[in-house]
């Protein structure tokens, strides 16, 4: 009986050793058809995970060899686990609208981001260390076919305008009520989106950008007449124009183009001339001129340019020297209108299914297909449930609404979550979509841990806290009051952001004059001067004179110094994820606005370039003692301080600090500035001179218009976010429409860069907001004596250019941009965060487009009911300390 | 007849106030800034495309005119872009558009004139900003509940509570019980509420585990889930609420029961709870009993503070977000809570003051 049992025992073991020999060799088999290797009886990409894509249909939904991939109700492929994964956030705001067409706030995202998927998207490179893009809708990458449309939607019969790409889709797209979605879903939405009755918030996503869709802005315009500040865009110059035989002028295209007296200007912050004429008259301005300009002005207080009404114009802006224009200024004052003639989708826009597996795209700038045309695919992106989105759609009041994204009820998603419930102003939570594609497909085998998020509501940081410490959350954003208790936490993780924020003043010497005759001074009796701001060393002085690293340290300490307009973490080549910091010309700027250019090398102060960068602080105090000094005397000798003022010393230097909100931070901040700047100025001519005033509240989204205006004095922590992949684009913030100090004309700023041996000149404008944005310039090269010589070099550096090009041009433009002083590097924008003691990140370094990994990637070590049981042990808090 | 007459006049004055208030409110809402500042890559002449649509162009007696009788235009079917004719999945009817200028209307239709949109026709606008997209009545008739029930809870147990407490310490003048009744009244009446709920929430949430931190408001505004989680919130608001009919009714009862009426009861041989009951706590309520009502018809307003702690989604917040919505006001909500609550308070003053003469006869309103 003994031997039956041990014969059997022995059966069984070898049976078992069989039947795991098996399998071994089955797996290895299955995963080199996916082009895995096998090492030691592992699969080195699957890791201890078993993969068998294509088998694990055939045996209620488990892999036939070793059991492991279960397809839960036959749907999807999920991580072989017993219990529900829940991250749980607490944001301050929850989305009321989330349609992709219109949203504005940022927390839609929490939504969209869960909810939606696009053609592309970004995953880890092989060791996780830096991003690649790949497909996620298409199957593949965007091919080539311009060839095949010659001669349509603007495509030249040479291909040498516009660009074709094809972009094939997976057959399995689906939404998450199961609708199959095609490449006429796609055509549908991309319809919806540029409706001309809607004037959709995001359409110009499709135009306005590196992404310009052939035909789309016409469409979305089409039966608008659409008057254009041509200030603002720098379109036509006075010799661009073509007269007619009425003796009228056009643009080259044929639009009429105006001398505005009525509409405002970009050039004269925002107001329109005849507000300016009515407020200074003939202190400035040729009123004889202005008064027969006028009279031939339509209803709308326009002019037909004619060499009559140019020579009026003229008359006007120069007839005063101290308003310092001349004739080749007159353009800012033009505004030109564009009619859009009513057009139909079919055969207007360059975005269209030729069946139901394939989209082309028709690029009006000739993208490339590189990095920048992927992004745009992948971020850019508009694919709404085009039956439910008509659904939503009401026009019988008269007005174009559309409650699309709202609700439940009126939202249909795509993404590896579905939205399950969602109150107002209370609680979201998202599950898995069953219908996603990405569920069936092998690569994302691993992923995915995550089965719910939940967002709940709560506007009290303190709150917040506490949830955290009770295991109720899986994250927590530090405070600056937190720091001190969490700083030393194994949890702890820091994000930077592409964000600079900045210290940005007003160095115009008219504008200060204006507001220095209206102020009131703070000390009674005292004349009140603002122009002492226009001199650079004094506005040289404030930066100096900020102790940045005590500001951060006070105000929001997981902030670093800031040493540039560009932050550590922009990427200056998305081909190879190379961060535009860490480029020599990058560097270069750094060295060269803090004046350390040729103090790093062999025997000098710095022995690398790092070193002297390290070494940076922006704060100076005797140095910007030296340059106060300085500015005084000038401001002495140009006659701003005057010996009365002097001799009485009755006077004070009044500067008025812009406050965008309320908040902490800038009532703080503004605190801060005055106190450092008061001691600053102690031992020098200003001592005991120098006042400030805070203004009303701006508003967050508007106080950029009062420096551009010259209301306020100075603003602080303020400045531009979202272009992590494109600074070249970004660059166009210091030049074009946005920038804080208007009124330098960068037109007559020059910079020099020597590119091909050559020392090409253009002005800052041409290089920043042409020649980086992918219009070619024209330079002058420059010879040896300084001097142009005749000769024309055309330059251009847009995303199809050649990037080393690109990323030499933007190191200049910044370094120009950081010595005209008046917007200066504060601080960099980072966070600080807690991390779940139950969830662990893909990387535990911030990776760029990536993060630390997403949900995608988060696993946890603790399913919801296990965590739940374990905070209970720990008596119901737990110490991340 | 008097009663009526007054009731009459004071309606029409209502109304009269109502207009004017109403109209200044436009007038100064539009009058606010209200164009969006420039943003990096976004296009300047898509954003005037729509505010022209949403007509923030024409002169503000205009927009005020539409905004209260509509517009006329012509009546077309909404169609597709393959010239298929919408229908709306709800009514089954065939969805239809406004085309405000004749010539824009397509060959081979014909529009039907009719006048569309205005608060007269119960058409309050959409949200353009805190609720994009959103018809700002809906919006608004499902939050209230949400602050009714919080509201609602937080009176009735105020009230009981609150009127036991200010009549026990009356009764018990000068006494210690009074005193200790008198002094918690005077630290809950100076301290504003968003303090209790701070202490409430670490108290009962962080360090008992009693109660979840914000309210859940997944069931609805009237299900057990919804009240059980509000229980801090409710205590939060009651705290005030009862320190004040405590303190209201402890003075007028103490006044009234030192009348020479009372002394007048007690020698025909009633009893002192007789006395109390019968003659001083009837007299003590005239005064107190329109704030109780005061207190009811204010249940639709909401607290911005504690609704915002406990995040309970009902109408606090919506009236200054209205105004500080960017990059314009949320005008359309704006006007429907100024119009809605302005309506409240001057019904309230009404229906407050018709109740004196209810609750006591000698009252007489309207009368010369």
């Amino acid at each position: 009986m003994k031997k039956t049992q041990r014969m059997l025992a022995l059966a069984l073991v070898l049976a078992m050793a069989f039947t795991a020999l098996f399998a071994l060799v089955a797996c290895q088999s299955e995963c080199e058809k996916n082009g895995h290797k096998w090492d030691n009886g592992k699969c080195t990409v699957c890791n201890e995970v078993c993969e068998h894509p294509d088998g694990y249909s055939e045996i209620d939904g488990r892999c036939p060899t070793c059991g492991k991939g279960i397809v839960e109700d036959g749907a999807y492929w999920v991580d072989d686990n017993d219990g529900e994964y829940s991250y749980r956030m607490a944001p301050s705001d929850i989305p009321t609208a989330w349609n992709l067409h219109t949203y504005e706030s940022a927390s839609s995202t929490y939504i969209l981001d869960y909810t939606g998927d696009a053609l592309y998207t970004f995953d880890y490179n092989e060791d996780a260390t830096g991003f690649v893009i790949v497909p996620s809708m298409a199957s593949a990458m965007p091919v080539d076919v311009t060839a095949q449309y010659a001669g349509q939607y603007g495509i030249g019969a040479d291909e040498t305008e516009n660009k074709a790409y094809k972009i094939s889709l997976k057959d399995n797209l689906k939404f998450d009520n199961g609708d199959p979605i095609t490449a006429e879903t796609f055509v549908e939405s991309m319809e919806l989106l540029l409706n001309p009755d809607a004037a959709n918030f995001r359409a110009d996503n499709v135009y306005m950008n590196n992404l310009k869709i052939a035909g789309a802005e016409a469409y979305a315009k089409q039966g608008q007449s659409v008057v254009t500040d041509n200030g603002a865009t720098g379109e036509y110059a006075e010799e661009d124009l073509v007269k007619g035989e009425d003796g009228i002028y056009k643009t080259p295209e044929g639009y009429d183009i105006y001398i505005t007296v009525a509409d405002g200007l970009s050039w004269l912050g925002g107001n329109p001339l005849a507000a300016y004429v009515n407020a200074y008259g003939s202190a400035y301005f040729g009123m004889e001129a202005y008064e027969q300009l006028i009279a031939l002005a339509n209803e709308d207080g326009r002019v037909a340019i004619t060499d009559e009404s140019l020579d009026l114009l003229e008359g006007v802006i120069t007839a005063v020297p101290a308003w310092g224009e001349s004739r080749a200024d007159a353009f800012n004052y033009f505004v030109y209108i564009v009619n859009y003639p009513v057009a139909d989708y079919d055969g207007t826009v360059g975005f269209f299914a030729t069946d139901d597996n394939s989209l082309v795209v028709v690029l009006k700038n000739e993208m490339e297909d590189n990095f920048y045309l992927r992004y745009e695919l992948c971020t850019s992106f508009f694919l709404v449930h085009p039956g439910k989105y008509r659904e939503c759609i009401d026009m019988s009041s008269g007005l174009y609404t559309n409650d699309y994204g709202t609700s439940i009820d009126k939202f249909i998603g795509y993404g590896p979550y579905k939205l399950t419930t969602y109150v107002a102003d209370s609680k979201i939570v998202l599950t898995r979509n069953p219908y996603w594609h990405g569920y069936y497909e092998f690569d994302m085998y691993g992923q995915y841990q995550t089965d719910n998020v939940v967002y709940t509501k709560v506007t009290e940081d303190s709150i917040r806290l506490e949830m955290f410490l009770k295991g109720e959350l899986e994250s927590y954003g530090l405070q600056a009051a937190d720091m001190a208790d969490f700083i030393n936490s194994d949890y702890l993780y820091y994000t930077d952001s592409e964000s600079t924020w900045y210290l940005a003043m007003n160095p115009d010497f008219d504008t200060l004059e204006a507001n220095q005759a209206t102020a009131t001074p703070v000390v009674a009796g005292n004349a009140v001067i603002k122009t002492v701001l226009d001199i650079t060393e004094f506005r040289q002085g404030l930066s100096y004179a900020l102790d940045r690293e005590a500001f951060n340290l006070e105000l929001s300490p997981t902030s670093g110094i800031a040493k540039a307009l560009l932050s550590a973490m922009i990427v200056a080549d998305p081909e190879s994820g190379l961060t535009y910091r860490a480029t020599e010309e990058g560097k270069d700027a750094i060295l060269e606005f803090w004046g350390l250019a040729d103090q790093w090398g062999d025997g000098k102060e710095y022995l690398t370039k790092d070193d002297a960068i390290a070494s940076i602080t922006g704060f100076d105090p005797e140095g910007a003692k030296a340059l106060f000094e300085t500015a005084y005397e000038k401001a002495v000798a140009r006659g701003d301080i005057t010996a009365d003022m002097i001799a009485s010393g009755k006077w004070e230097v009044q500067l008025c600090i812009g406050m965008p909100s309320e908040g902490n931070f800038y009532q703080k901040g503004s605190e801060f500035l005055q106190k450092c700047w008061t001691e600053a100025v102690k031992g020098t001519s200003f001592e005991g001179h120098v006042t400030f005033i805070n203004s009303q509240v701006l508003g967050s989204t508007t106080f950029g218009e009062y420096l551009r205006n010259g209301s306020v004095d100075l603003l602080f922590g303020v400045g531009y976010s979202g272009s992590m992949f494109d600074p070249y684009s970004m660059m166009d913030c210091f030049t074009g429409s946005l920038q804080y100090d208007p009124l330098t004309d960068k037109n007559d700023v020059y910079l020099d860069i020597e590119i091909d041996g050559k020392v090409l000149r253009a002005s800052l404008y041409a290089w920043t907001s042409e020649c980086l944005l992918g219009e070619t310039i024209k330079c002058d090269v420059i010879g040896a004596d300084g001097k142009a010589t005749g000769e024309k070099v055309d330059v251009r550096a847009g995303t199809s250019d050649d990037p080393a090009l690109r990323v030499k041009i933007l190191a200049k433009v910044e370094a120009k941009v950081m010595t005209l002083a008046n917007i200066f590097p504060l601080m960099t924008d980072s966070s600080a965060s807690l991390k779940s003691m139950r969830v662990q990140y893909k990387t535990e370094e911030y990776v760029v487009g990536l993060g630390f990994g997403g949900i995608s990637h988060y696993r946890y070590a603790r399913t919801d009911a296990e965590w739940e049981d374990y905070i209970e042990e720990q008596g119901g808090t737990l110490n991340y300390k | 007849m008097y009663m009526f007459k007054y009731i009459l006049k004071r309606i029409g004055l209502m109304l009269l106030t109502f207009m004017i208030i109403f109209t200044m409110c436009f007038v100064l809402v539009k009058l606010l800034p209200n164009r969006p500042a420039d943003q990096f890559g976004k296009d300047k002449e898509l954003i005037e495309m729509r505010r022209e649509m949403l007509g923030y162009n024409k002169p503000i007696m205009e927009q005020y005119w539409i905004y209260l009788f509509g517009r006329t235009g012509y009546e077309i079917p909404l169609t597709d872009s393959n010239g298929n004719v919408q229908i709306d999945s709800t009514t089954g009817l065939p969805k239809t558009k406004m085309v405000f200028d004749e010539s824009k209307i397509p060959e081979g239709v014909e529009g039907t004139k009719k006048t569309v949109g205005g608060i007269i026709r119960g058409y309050f606008g959409t949200s353009e900003a805190l609720y994009l997209g959103r018809d700002v009545w809906e919006v608004f008739v499902e939050k209230v509940p949400y602050t009714v029930s919080l509201n609602l809870a937080s009176i009735l147990v105020s009230i009981p509570i609150g009127l036991a407490l200010g009549i026990y310490a009356a009764l018990k003048k000068n006494k210690w019980q009074d005193h200790v009744i008198s002094t918690g009244v005077m630290i809950f009446v100076s301290v504003p509420s968003f303090i209790y709920a701070f202490l409430v929430q670490y108290l009962f949430y962080f360090k008992l585990g009693w109660f979840k931190p914000v309210v859940d408001a997944t069931q609805g505004a009237f299900s057990w889930t919804f009240f059980s989680t509000a229980i801090p919130a409710i205590l939060s608001m009651c705290f005030g609420t009862i320190a004040g009919f405590a303190r209201y009714t402890r003075a007028e009862l103490t006044e009234v029961l030192t009348s020479e009426f009372m002394l007048l009861a007690r020698t025909k041989g009633l009893t002192k709870g007789q006395a109390t009951l019968r003659h001083a706590m009837r007299n003590a309520m005239v005064p107190i009993f329109p704030m109780i009502l005061g207190e009811f018809i204010s249940i639709m307003s909401g607290s911005l503070i504690i609704e915002n702690m406990f995040t309970i989604p009902g109408v606090g917040a919506l009236y200054i977000g209205a105004i500080q919505a960017q990059p314009t006001p949320d005008y359309n909500f704006f006007m429907l809570l100024t119009g809605f609550y302005t309506f409240i308070g001057l019904a309230a003053g009404i229906v407050i003051d018709i109740s004196y003469g209810i609750i006591d006869p000698r009252i007489r309103m309207g009368a010369r």
